[in-house]
């Protein structure tokens, strides 16, 4: 757990499986919340019963019917409804379980976390915590055949937020903050510039647009698409492709199993960039002005240069490829290592 | 060996035969024992690994029987329970660790492999053996909770993790063709890596 620990998280942390009724006091909400049209309320109403376990009965209930896939793009202002709103630090920490459905998370300059949406039959909202750290989730009436629930969450734009769900699409725009998102089943779009991005997927697609300075994101069947740049890059599928374009990337690496890669974009003087699959195939098309001292082998799949006249080699154990070339007199170091998937480096614009 | 045919299989008409006593002269003069192929035991190592590589997925898919009532699940078990407290009580003491004070290298334990692990077949031999306990019991794991995760999502799953195996046979099988390729071994070792993330994620995402 990467967020920040009130007495309200220590106490689920620390016993789970109990069943433990906590009261959270809400002392009031801001300015914030009511200017966004939802009504404050008196402390002895937004007072609210939070049951640890249930919240453990909610996490663990992962299963979920494809049919109940969430659809995306949910419009936020024809039908969502408001329904809660908890005053939260800018920098504050914010955990959401949404097991199935939709979360769409949108970054506001106020100090105060507001929740919008569609909850679905039998579905109930449970809210709480503090100003420096507070937890949602929700709790259908059929743990074992969830009903979608759509929530659209307004955050202060610094704050961290940590996101699970099982089957689900998760949407987060403009948090400059740090992201954990982590869906089974369902597509994770990232728009913004935040400080750190850990996105992890097993069925389902990574879209990030942005500069993220750190980001990690995984996923097995799914592809994972950076558009942007980040200093600090790691990416990963089985399966699924990898598609970047962008610039301004020192350290980076991208692996694949099968799935191929495709980078469209530039390094900087000084970086090291990896690529690495299996069978997949790797496409490199970079600016005749980007520095690269490329190193790439392959075991058994073929060379392609169309960047440099420098010829491509057998492989030194008698099969496969080998090319060493620079680019731009060099500066970026570009290891690119397949086993059978061919390499292609080719010029762009 | 004289002994026992004297006693038990000749007929006692044909320990005359000078063609009889030539033979077990010459069986007299044979060591007692040999000692096999320096190169044997590489292979016969692969062969095991090979195998041990492929076995649990498959066996993780075909058996039904109570994992509870084994000795590796409870095993796996009781580290799950004490990664996980650990977890909990490191949470609860030490807040929130900041990802951007973390080291943020990319380099990953390919790339330490690269620096210090194995070179070889046969350095690579006693590496793998870890990769496929870990591996192992991770599955193990996950199939003890995997009731909580949808029919679609273990389809995808046991995709992904034979893609994944495909890579490591065919690797495998290029390594015993080439044992001294540092490259293959990296990958190698790379896909393993893949293989052992992935359970580990899925395993995370089931339990919480």
């Amino acid at each position: 757990m990467r967020c920040a620990g009130s007495g309200w998280h220590a106490v689920a942390g620390i016993a789970p499986a109990l069943r433990v009724v906590v009261g959270v006091a809400v002392i009031g909400l801001n300015h914030g919340i009511a200017a966004a049209g939802i009504q404050a309320q008196a402390p002895s109403e937004a007072r609210q019963k939070v049951d640890v376990q249930a919240s453990a009965r909610a996490q663990a209930g992962v299963k979920a019917q494809s049919p109940a896939r969430a659809k995306p793009g949910v419009n936020a202002q024809s039908s969502a409804k408001a329904l809660r709103g908890l005053p939260l630090n800018p920098d504050g920490a914010i955990r959401i379980y949404n097991l199935v459905g939709s979360v769409r998370i949108s970054a506001w300059n106020r100090d105060s976390v507001a929740v919008r949406g569609a909850l679905g039959k039998g579905n109930s909202l449970h809210m709480g915590g503090g100003r420096t750290g507070m937890k949602m989730f929700v709790e259908g009436a059929d743990e074992r055949n969830p009903q979608p629930a759509h929530l659209e969450i307004s955050v202060p734009a610094r704050s961290k937020v940590w996101i699970k769900t099982a089957t689900a699409d998760v949407d987060v725009s403009g948090v400059t903050g740090s992201l954990d998102i982590y869906v089974v089943g369902g597509t994770i779009r990232v728009t913004g510039n935040p400080a750190d991005v850990s996105a992890e997927a097993i069925d389902g697609a990574i879209v990030i647009t942005g500069s993220p300075a750190w980001v990690r994101a995984k996923s097995a069947s799914g592809t994972v698409i950076l558009r942007g740049s980040s200093a600090d890059a790691a990416l990963s599928t089985v399966s699924g492709g990898i598609v970047v374009t962008g610039a301004g990337f020192e350290r980076a690496k991208f692996e694949t199993v099968t799935g191929s890669i495709g980078f469209n974009g530039s390094f900087q003087r000084g970086g090291a960039i990896d690529f690495e699959t299996h069978g997949g195939a790797i496409d490199i098309g970079i600016p005749s002005g980007s520095p690269a001292d490329f190193d790439i082998v392959s075991i058994a799949g073929l060379i392609n240069n169309r960047l440099t006249t420098q010829a491509v080699l057998a492989g030194r154990y008698g099969r496969g490829a080998e090319l060493s070339t620079s680019n731009a007199g060099g500066g970026a170091r570009v290891s690119i290592r397949s086993f059978k998937g061919p390499v292609t480096l080719r010029r762009i614009k | 060996m004289k002994d026992d045919i004297m006693d038990d299989d000749v007929d006692e008409s044909s320990v005359d035969d000078p063609r009889f006593r030539a033979l077990l002269a010459r069986a007299a003069e044979l060591p007692k024992s040999i000692e096999p192929p320096a190169d044997a035991w590489p292979k016969i190592r692969e062969a095991i690994a090979m195998k041990g590589a492929i076995a649990p997925e498959i066996n993780r898919l075909q058996r039904k029987p109570a994992l509870w009532q084994r000795p590796a699940f409870l095993l796996a078990a009781a580290a799950v329970l004490v990664i996980g407290s650990s977890a909990v009580t490191a949470t609860l003491v030490g807040g929130r660790t900041d990802v951007a004070s973390q080291p943020v290298a990319v380099t990953s334990p390919p790339e330490r492999a690269r620096a210090s692990g194995p070179a070889t077949l046969a350095e690579f031999a006693e590496v793998e053996k870890d990769y496929i306990r870990t591996a192992s019991q991770l599955s193990e794991t996950l199939q003890s909770g995997g009731g909580t995760l949808a029919p679609e999502t273990i389809v995808k799953l046991d995709e992904s993790l034979r893609v994944i195996d495909a890579a490591i046979l065919e690797a495998r099988r290029a390594l015993a063709a080439d044992p001294a390729n540092r490259t293959i071994v990296e990958m190698l070792s790379g896909s393993y890596e893949r293989k052992l993330d992935l359970l580990r994620r899925t395993t995370e995402m089931a339990r919480s």
